[in-house]
């Protein structure tokens, strides 16, 4: 009988193995700073910087950030309109990130605690038959907006397949939702290591 | 009796607990045009557009005109999608009485199998322009919905469809109450400059603030700059609050502080910009690539002309001019944009004619963007003259010599010299790169025949000769004489001489 629950356990676990995905990649967290910002309840996204041939991939991955902000917390947060157009008088190209003192100028005219800039390194889909294989690997920084200084920056590199639950269920199937799903790991471990507080 | 106030009073907590019907009832939504990223820059939806519209409608909510939210648009010059900023969000509450804006993006749409669709929506309160809800939903054909797949969408019409119901079933009912209005008066834009300047030059900043008219007539606005007050003054026909200032001496940059104050209102410090004072010249130096001669540069078929600057900075704009002995100039080429690494001259001038020998100064004045100006100049030589190449013939007991001789001022770069035939066979021939050299041929090899020569020779600045001297009067078989020169002596008027001179331009 002991003998047959174990080959059981160990078939089981063969087949949870195989059919799951490795899911476990985090996100890469480095702090540049000792001390963070007490208030954190206000943020501005910068237009992101493309370095992959996806196109429009900084938009999407604009939008499906400032959503997942959102959900995450009733926080103020900046529109996107209203930084295209301080980019615009201070005559920026959104592919090159802002240097500090410009940084300050924004989120002091935008009235937020922190800004979010960021890059994407690799953004494709892989068409494999009737399946897309989405692949994403991105880098955002958070700056101070009182003096443009970098706090801290996170790297981030997934692929749809490794959201794998069981089968074809739980894959990624596009670019957006596997950016949504990083982002929600991402902001998971800023709130894990306590980076974003606000005391109202 | 009874059950009639029992049926008002369940109508009553149905009426405040269905969400259709407590909040979103009569609540005025505006949804704006969906941009379509999968369209490229310009990508316009208005098929999501419209079920959108449908279905916040059906949720209750009182949906301005499709036609209203164009209108508005085309009145505000609102030339993009996607995104608004929040003075116009403001004035579709101002001016619409819209209470909610719904925008966002079609991220994605694939349209052949698998499909996918994927949207960003927000939704803004217009009273505050915030953001009070958000949310990013995505379908793709290869999504497993449901147990078999039955629940999956056969076309991108069906995708279409279940995405916006999906995507509309998070907006909460009771948004309104989940964040108390934050109303800020900010700045809606600035116009400061020029933002590179002079000491002493003026600088000029027109603020627009995002407050109704009404109040603007309290509000005052004070600029800090390099520890100086500056107070705006409000022009009404601008609507703006408008200063301007001479700027300070010292080379640094000027960061600006508006402080915009108001009866009852908290006052507003914020960082507008900032400006950069520069009285300082650029170090400029010109360097000619190119063979020298008695330390000047000399043109060999083209000269590089490379500018550098000691501390580079930004430029607004360059003249390059080539001028001759006299200061006149014959040539000059000038940008708006960036200095070139490198410059090309040709030797031509502006109408393409290759100039004449002679020195020449070639011109480079530089502008940086405060306008202070550079300059630097560098002269070069222009020779274009062939190599003079004298050859003669000596006759030496039994041969027969052919010296070659040059004094020109500039090296030779190579010379080559062949002794042909009557048949056009080589029977001699020598190369070298010195100024002299000498072919030597016994006579009987070349008694009785007519020979012909071809001399070619190049300098080190390119200049080339190339010499064909045929039917050479042949040489007599017993000749007792000494010697005699091959042109000089007899053979000139005989000589059908055909000098090619040839410049590699």
């Amino acid at each position: 009988m002991g003998r047959r629950f174990l080959i059981y356990t160990i078939m089981a676990l063969s087949c949870l193995f195989t059919l799951s995905g490795c899911a476990g990649k985090r996100p890469h967290l480095q702090q540049f700073a000792s001390r963070y910002p007490v208030q954190a309840c206000s943020v501005g996204v910068l237009p992101l910087i493309n370095r992959s041939a996806y196109s429009q991939g900084d938009k999407i991955l604009y939008r499906v950030i400032m959503a997942e902000l959102v959900i995450q917390r009733p926080w103020r947060l900046a529109l996107e309109g209203d930084i295209r157009r301080i980019y615009r008088e201070l005559r920026l190209r959104p592919w090159i990130q802002p240097n500090p003192e410009q940084m300050q100028i924004i989120a002091s005219r935008l009235g937020v605690d922190l800004l979010v800039g960021g890059e994407i390194l690799e953004m494709e889909e892989q068409v494999e038959g009737d399946r897309v294989n989405p692949r994403l690997k991105i880098q955002l920084q958070v700056y101070n907006g009182k003096d443009g200084t970098l706090l801290w920056s996170t790297y981030h590199g997934k692929q749809g397949t490794d959201y794998r639950k069981l089968m074809h269920f739980g894959l990624s199937n596009t670019v957006s939702e596997l950016g949504k799903k990083m982002m929600k790991e991402i902001l998971g471990l800023w709130e894990e290591e306590e980076l974003l507080a606000c005391i109202n | 009796m009874r059950y009639r106030k029992t049926f008002i009073l369940l109508l009553l907590m149905l009426t405040t607990l269905h969400p259709h019907v407590g909040f979103s009832q009569g609540v005025k939504v505006a949804v704006m045009p969906m941009e379509d990223l999968s369209r490229g820059g310009n990508g316009l939806n208005l098929a999501i557009t419209q079920r959108l519209s449908d279905g916040m409608a059906a949720k209750g909510f009182a949906m301005a005109d499709q036609n209203e939210v164009i209108t508005f648009m085309v009145k505000n010059r609102v030339r993009w999608l996607g995104y608004l900023g929040s003075q116009y969000v403001r004035r579709l509450h101002d001016d619409l009485g819209v209470e909610y804006l719904l925008l966002g993006s079609v991220n994605q749409r694939r349209v052949k199998k698998p499909f996918a669709l994927g949207l960003t929506l927000q939704l803004i309160r217009t009273g505050d322009a915030q953001i009070i809800w958000a949310q990013s939903t995505e379908l793709s054909g290869a999504d497993e919905i449901g147990l078999l797949g039955l629940s999956q969408p056969q076309d991108m019409d069906e995708m279409e469809e279940m995405v916006v119901r999906r995507a509309l079933l998070t907006i909460p009912a009771d948004f309104q109450h989940g964040r108390p209005l934050d109303i800020r008066e900010t700045i809606e834009s600035v116009e400061m400059g020029p933002e590179i300047l002079k000491p002493g030059d003026m600088v000029l900043c027109r603020i627009k603030l995002g407050v109704l008219p009404a109040s603007l007539f309290y509000t005052s606005v004070s600029l800090y700059v390099d520890e100086r007050i500056i107070e705006a003054s409000y022009h009404e026909d601008e609507n703006s609050f408008v200063a301007s200032w001479p700027a300070a001496l010292k080379n640094e940059r000027y960061p600006v502080m508006a402080a915009i104050s108001r009866p009852g209102v908290a006052n507003q410090e914020v960082l507008i910009g900032s400006y950069l004072v520069d009285n300082q010249i650029p170090a400029l130096t010109l360097q000619l690539k190119g063979q020298e001669l008695n330390g000047i540069v000399v043109l060999q078929k083209n000269v590089a002309i490379v500018p550098l600057m000691k501390n580079p900075e930004p430029i607004s704009r360059w003249l390059m001019t080539v001028r001759d002995k006299d200061g006149v100039e014959i040539m000059n080429d000038e940008g708006w944009d960036s200095l070139p690494d490198r410059f090309s001259w040709w030797g031509q001038a502006k109408n393409g004619a290759l100039v004449g020998d002679g020195f020449y100064t070639i011109n480079l004045t530089v502008w940086d963007r405060a306008g202070n100006k550079a300059f630097a100049e560098e002269a070069i030589r222009v020779i274009r003259r062939e190599p003079k190449i004298v050859v003669a013939m000596k006759e030496q007991e039994n041969s027969l010599a052919l010296n070659l001789e040059y004094d020109g001022e500039i090296p030779l770069a190579y010379w080559r010299l062949e002794i042909q035939n009557q048949n056009g066979d080589i029977i001699s021939e020598s190369s070298g790169t010195e100024s002299t050299g000498s072919l030597m041929m016994p006579l009987a090899a070349v008694a009785g025949q007519n020979m012909s020569y071809r001399l070619y020779a190049q300098d080190m600045l390119g200049n080339r000769l190339r010499r064909n001297v045929a039917a050479l009067v042949p040489v007599e078989e017993k000749k007792t004489e000494g010697e005699s020169d091959f042109f000089a002596d007899k053979e000139v008027n005989k000589m059908a001489l055909r000098e090619i001179w040839v410049e590699d331009f």
